[in-house]
């Protein structure tokens, strides 16, 4: 047997290393629905099939409202285009359009501004961020076809977001901000859930776990100590990477306007979601971890735990449906935080009640396995419950045949 | 005049959820100051006996009672009266032999309330049971440590420590001939001077012969003899303890055959 062959049969004979494999597969499998609704929205941006769109002349004169006219009964797109009248967009979009231009301005004097106003929603959001564009490309064009001479064209664009005013790029700012938020998770959540692991695996890979045991120090403690170490070193990791990657990103020209979004109480809110996340992730893995009996079994129940914290951000981008029951789901606190500044605080304040309340369960269980037999016998155990579902499998293959 | 008993094994049986039947009903008692042992071939359930009297495991029925607590009851309490040295010998990698017996020792006694003049004063003790240069002891670390090293250690810390109870799960394997016999000495010592109750386990029946006062001897989940090794090594007409448990064990190839 060759080296780099018995180091990949140790690696594979170890369950949660095929835990490790396994599982990211099924995980990002299962969200295909949520992922191809990323695809649609887009697709139905770019194709602006079903928006509505008025066209709101606002001060123009007779020559560009003849053109528009022109324009909107000649116009081949997917969207149907009302012609109004008005200056107030935001009233017009409230009545149940999708799209408001309002236009501005003279194709006499060759000048006109275009202001567009998006009906935005979270639960579309990539369309809200791809609609702007696709819709000022196709009005620039329509109205550069309908005039037979160059129009100086002045563009902006805004999103209507639950009863907020904000301008493409105020938008697109929340958006970089809050990327780096979710990023700033998941540099805590690897290294705390790593962490958390590592530390029962050790205790049993340097045979200590039976003493650490046999000690009159109670279960709750020597949990809760674990967790709380775990955390502080993973917090320090975590500055670190965030401070690093904030460094990145002005280095490179990116602004990170937070200040710009997040209020204090914002960022407070969100420190609290983070910390309720990483403690659920570390009481986890150090529950699974129970059933590792090295080092490395216990390095790879890591991804296992905090992979899924990613699935609340695929939801975001494809149509993730706020409420109150989404927001009880373990990993969502840090995404609703993300977003009180948008959607409210309430979601945000549920949520963290809710992935405290996990974590404290995830802690009574793991306490309750740490007071148990499993705790000195956990891959004994794991090997028999393996034992038992392959035995079923063969009575079961055995009535089938 | 009659000591104490503090170790009451009463009818105990382990089925481990495998179907594993580690032990059929076995009841022994120790009195305080008494060093028991506990001799079998492997897998005869010794190191399952001591895991249940360390609270560790739960046996499936029967009772275990430590200096008058129930272990299965009240596990926090019977340890602060027991201390445990498995038969796998470990330390922490990164952490120092001193820092491990700090961690250990304080712990142990903070526990049981003691002051911390007693804890410091205990890890000296500790320190000087292990007979390794403290040079070795605060700067190595224990990843480095020999096997024999790591066992001095976990003997010395539960001894020092004085519990109601010591269980020692073959305290000398690994160990050269003289630490052997130095620490054959101190764990007689030890139980002496302080009344302290010894379960020991060893494969080496010179070592059950010289250091235990009683003796059982288990196979298959099964104690089938027991007193102290004189009266068994003349029961069997046996030259000594080896000799009268190989005659034991012959003549019971198994208890269910």
């Amino acid at each position: 047997m060759k080296l780099l062959e018995k180091e990949i049969r140790v690696l594979m004979r170890e369950p949660m290393v095929i835990a490790m494999i396994v599982l990211p597969f099924i995980i990002y499998s299962s969200m295909a629905p949520f992922y191809s609704g990323i695809a649609e929205q887009t697709k139905e941006a770019v194709k602006l099939e079903g928006v509505k769109t008025a066209i709101l002349l606002c001060d123009v004169d007779k020559a560009t409202r003849l053109l528009l006219e022109t324009i909107v009964s000649r116009h081949k797109t997917n969207m149907t285009v009302d012609l109004l009248e008005g200056c107030n967009a935001i009233d017009v979009l409230v009545e149940g359009y999708d799209v408001v231009t309002l236009i501005n301005g003279s194709i006499l004097k060759r000048s006109l501004s275009m202001s567009l106003y998006i009906r935005g929603s979270i639960e579309k959001f990539t369309k809200t961020m791809a609609l702007p564009a696709t819709a000022s490309a196709v009005f620039t064009d329509l109205l550069a076809q309908g005039s037979e001479e160059k129009v100086n064209m002045t563009v902006k664009s805004y999103i209507y977001l639950n009863n907020k005013l904000y301008s493409f790029k105020e938008l697109s700012s929340i958006f970089n901000s809050s990327t780096v938020m979710i990023m700033a998770l998941f540099f805590i959540l690897f290294p705390a859930a790593s962490l958390g692991a590592v530390l029962i695996g050790a205790e049993r890979e340097e045979r200590m776990l039976d003493v650490l045991l046999s000690l009159p120090v109670r279960r709750r403690d020597i949990a809760l100590t674990k967790a709380t170490a775990a955390l502080i070193v993973s917090l320090l990791a975590a500055a670190s990477a965030i401070g690093g990657y904030i460094v990145m990103l002005t280095r490179s020209g990116l602004e990170v306007p937070f200040r710009f979004y997040f209020s204090t109480l914002d960022v407070a809110l969100y420190a609290v979601a983070l910390l309720s996340e990483a403690f659920f992730v570390v009481i986890l893995a150090m529950l699974i971890s129970i059933f590792t009996s090295t080092i490395r079994g216990a390095q790879a129940v890591a991804p296992i735990v905090a992979f899924p914290a990613l699935i609340p951000f695929f939801m975001l981008m494809t149509g993730f449906p706020l409420s109150y029951k989404t927001a009880v789901v373990p990993y969502m606190a840090s995404i609703y935080s993300v977003l009180a500044p948008l959607i409210g605080r309430d979601y945000a304040a549920v949520s963290i009640a809710a992935q405290f309340t996990e974590a404290l369960i995830a802690a009574i269980v793991f306490i309750k396995v740490l007071e148990s037999e499993i705790a000195v016998s956990g891959p004994e155990t794991l090997k028999q419950i393996v034992r038992k579902l392959k035995r079923r499998r063969k009575i079961s293959r055995v009535f089938l045949s | 005049m009659e000591r104490n008993v503090v170790v009451i094994v009463d009818r105990v049986e382990k089925v481990y959820p495998g179907g594993v039947r580690a032990l059929r009903g076995i009841s022994f008692s120790v009195r305080e100051g008494e060093i028991f042992g506990l001799v079998g071939p492997n897998g005869a359930g010794k190191t399952t006996a001591f895991r249940i009297i360390a609270s560790l495991i739960k046996p499936t029925s029967g009772k275990v009672v430590v200096d008058g607590v129930d272990v299965v009851a009240n596990p926090f309490e019977a340890r602060k009266r027991i201390a445990y040295v498995p038969e796998e010998v470990g330390g922490y990698r990164r952490l120092t032999g001193l820092e491990y017996l700090k961690f250990i020792v304080t712990t142990f006694l903070r526990a049981r309330g003691a002051p911390r003049e007693e804890a410091e004063k205990t890890v000296e003790e500790a320190v000087e049971l292990t007979g390794l240069p403290m040079e070795r002891l605060s700067k190595a670390k224990m990843g480095d440590y020999s096997k024999g090293m790591k066992r001095r250690l976990q003997v010395a810390w539960v001894l020092a420590v004085k519990p109601k109870l010591a269980i020692l799960d073959e305290p000398t394997t690994g160990l050269d001939v003289e630490a052997s016999y130095e620490l054959r000495h101190l764990i007689k010592e030890y139980s002496k001077r302080y009344g302290m109750t010894v379960l020991i386990s060893s494969h080496n029946m010179f070592e059950v012969e010289t250091v235990c006062d009683r003796v059982a001897l288990i196979k298959d989940g099964v104690i089938i003899d027991e007193g102290a090794p004189r009266e068994i090594i003349e029961k069997y007409d046996a030259v000594n303890l080896e000799d009268a448990y190989m005659k034991i064990l012959s003549s019971k190839k198994s208890v269910y055959s």
